[in-house]
């Protein structure tokens, strides 16, 4: 990337005949090397420019600094309940069982780690909650914030229940890559939120209609109060085609929109799950994966810890493909993943890492396994080699 | 090393950026609302988990990345919406042309910077010669003798030379003044 922003720069000094012997030397290496360079034409470029003119930086900049000012303002009030605290002490071990023996691995050759700096830093939490009138609100451990009939330290989102009830006030809490979140409604449900996952509810929910929730995308782990308690009144998770209709459970549903199957895995209890014109009954530790393009549909016993230790701070895989856990380590660290030998994708692997520990230490244990040769971190981006 | 610690630097960092960061989200065709909100997010966040980084580049090369990123999303997410190819996933790869798009970013932010920097007949001679004419040219066209043409673009040139080294390098502004 260095090369790009040097390149920019002599682009503009030969436009103006300024540049140096030593200039002169460096871009016709360049050049070679980034053959897109001669392709670029000044007369396009000029125009580009006049988009610029399109686009107000100060209002923009006013907007930000009223945001940032808003921020710093917003302290927490609330004790701290730290519900990724139980695992952190679990410290990563990937023990292998590889399902699959790889063969193409060159072992002889030395392992290289380079790693370029910043760091990345672990998830943590945070969240945007968009309120009925649009309103954003950026939640975080170093901003708490406080409603009529909400409140939040920055971890954890507290709705209590009102009287009024007849008010179809909508919230919706989104939780960006890197993050994660935990909310309690108005009937005492709990939703744990995964990183790059979305949810739309209820402020308060009615007193004589199921209680029902969306989840827009991504992951979310649901202890349901139970309809007892409710007026009788049933839950109901949608996501996308699929409704989850429960009596009072706790179970994990994973509908992220870049994987084709969307799951769903009961804990406890018992869920009624309505897909296209079907309807399955789950038991606990039972699993359905619904095949987004396929259209199929499939129950499988499996280890419920696995579905659901992402939200005790651990991700935990029994013989997950490569690419699938590094899918999931993109979330939490919000980096991109890219396989330079895309065989490597299909590598099996079993074992758990503590969501507590940095980047590296997790990628320097993937790669003692010998399975992959090599890693590089360059600014967000992981290349496995 | 860049911190972000006081306002005054975030301010300086986000002029010098944020029209070319909003443009070169325009290569994923989201509207302009859209971007801007994408590449503010990114400022506050920015503020919010007080990053540091080693350089200039490394500060330079986290927005552009940052920005692709977050459109990525976004269009994921639309695709959803619109109920297409949802298991299609968006190859992040496409390494050169995130840097070709990049390239012509920068060289954009910096024509921009340097067309706004200089007045009057500064200005119009440096863009005529931008796009390639020669001197007796630009005299002719401006109606104007070749040696005030001359004259004009070396003052010009001058500007613009102390312009491109802090461009390049805008934050040594930042880093000596603390």
């Amino acid at each position: 990337m260095k090369d790009i922003f040097l390149l920019s720069k002599l682009f503009i000094k030969k436009r103006l005949n300024l540049l140096t012997k030593e200039d002169k030397m460096i871009l016709s290496s360049l050049q070679e090397e980034y053959g897109f360079y001669k392709n670029l034409k000044t007369q396009t470029l000029l125009k580009r420019t006049h988009h610029y003119s399109l686009i107000d930086s100060n209002a923009a900049w006013r907007k930000i600094s009223k945001k940032i000012d808003q921020k710093s303002k917003r302290v927490a009030v609330f004790p701290r309940k730290n519900w990724i605290g139980y695992a952190a002490a679990s410290i990563a071990i990937l023990c292998i069982a590889s399902f699959l023996v790889f063969q193409n691995v060159d072992f002889g050759q030395a392992p290289a780690v380079s790693v370029s700096q910043p760091v990345i830093p672990k998830g943590s939490s945070k969240a945007v909650l968009i309120l009925n009138n649009g309103e954003k609100i950026y939640l975080n451990p170093e901003s708490g914030y406080t409603s009529s009939n909400s409140s939040s330290n920055g971890k954890d989102l507290v709705y209590t229940e009102s009287s009024d009830t007849d008010s179809v006030e909508f919230n919706t809490l989104a939780v960006p890559r890197g993050g994660q979140f935990h909310i309690k409604l108005s009937d005492g449900s709990e939703v744990w939120l995964n990183s790059d996952s979305k949810i739309k509810y209820p402020v308060q929910f009615s007193k004589n209609k199921p209680r029902e929730v969306k989840l827009i995308y991504g992951e979310a782990y649901l202890a349901v109060t139970s309809s007892a308690e409710n007026n009788g009144n049933g839950f109901q998770v949608k996501t996308g085609q699929q409704t989850v209709k429960v009596l009072g459970t706790e179970f994990n549903i994973k509908a992220y929109p870049e994987e084709p199957v969307i799951t769903t895995t009961l804990v406890e209890g018992k869920v009624r799950l309505n897909l296209q014109e079907d309807t399955f009954l789950l038991a606990p530790s039972e699993q359905l994966s619904f095949n987004k393009s396929t259209k199929e549909t499939q129950i499988n016993k499996v280890h419920v810890y696995d579905a659901i230790s992402w939200k005790k701070g651990v991700f935990s895989f029994k013989g997950a493909d490569l690419k699938h856990i590094m899918t999931v380590i993109s979330r939490w660290y919000d980096v991109h993943v890219i396989f330079e030998n895309r065989a490597l994708e299909t590598i099996r692997f079993t074992g758990a890492f503590s969501k507590e520990q940095n980047l590296e230490q997790l990628l320097k244990t993937i790669k003692e396994t010998n399975f992959i040769n090599a890693y590089e971190i360059k600014e967000r981006q992981i290349i496995v080699k | 090393m860049i911190e972000l610690k006081n306002k005054d630097e975030l301010d300086v960092v986000f002029h010098a950026y944020y029209k070319a960061l909003v443009n070169y989200a325009s290569n994923f065709s989201i509207n302009l609302d859209e971007r801007e909100d994408i590449v503010q997010d990114i400022f506050v966040y920015l503020w919010k988990q007080q990053l540091e980084f080693p350089n200039e580049a490394a500060l330079k090369a986290y927005l552009y990345t940052t920005v692709r990123n977050r459109c990525l999303n976004v269009i994921k997410h639309n695709k959803v919406k619109s109920d297409f190819q949802i298991s299609q996933n968006i190859d992040p790869v496409e390494d050169s042309l995130f840097q070709k798009q990049v390239l012509e970013e920068e060289i954009t932010r910096q024509l921009y910077k340097i067309i706004n920097t200089l007045k009057g007949r500064k200005r119009e001679i440096i863009l005529l010669s931008l796009k390639g004419m020669k001197g007796p040219e630009i005299a002719t066209k401006l109606k104007i003798e070749a040696q005030t043409v001359r004259a004009i673009r070396t003052q010009a040139y001058k500007i613009i030379k102390e312009k491109i080294n802090a461009l390049g390098y805008f934050l040594n502004f930042v880093l000596t003044y603390r």
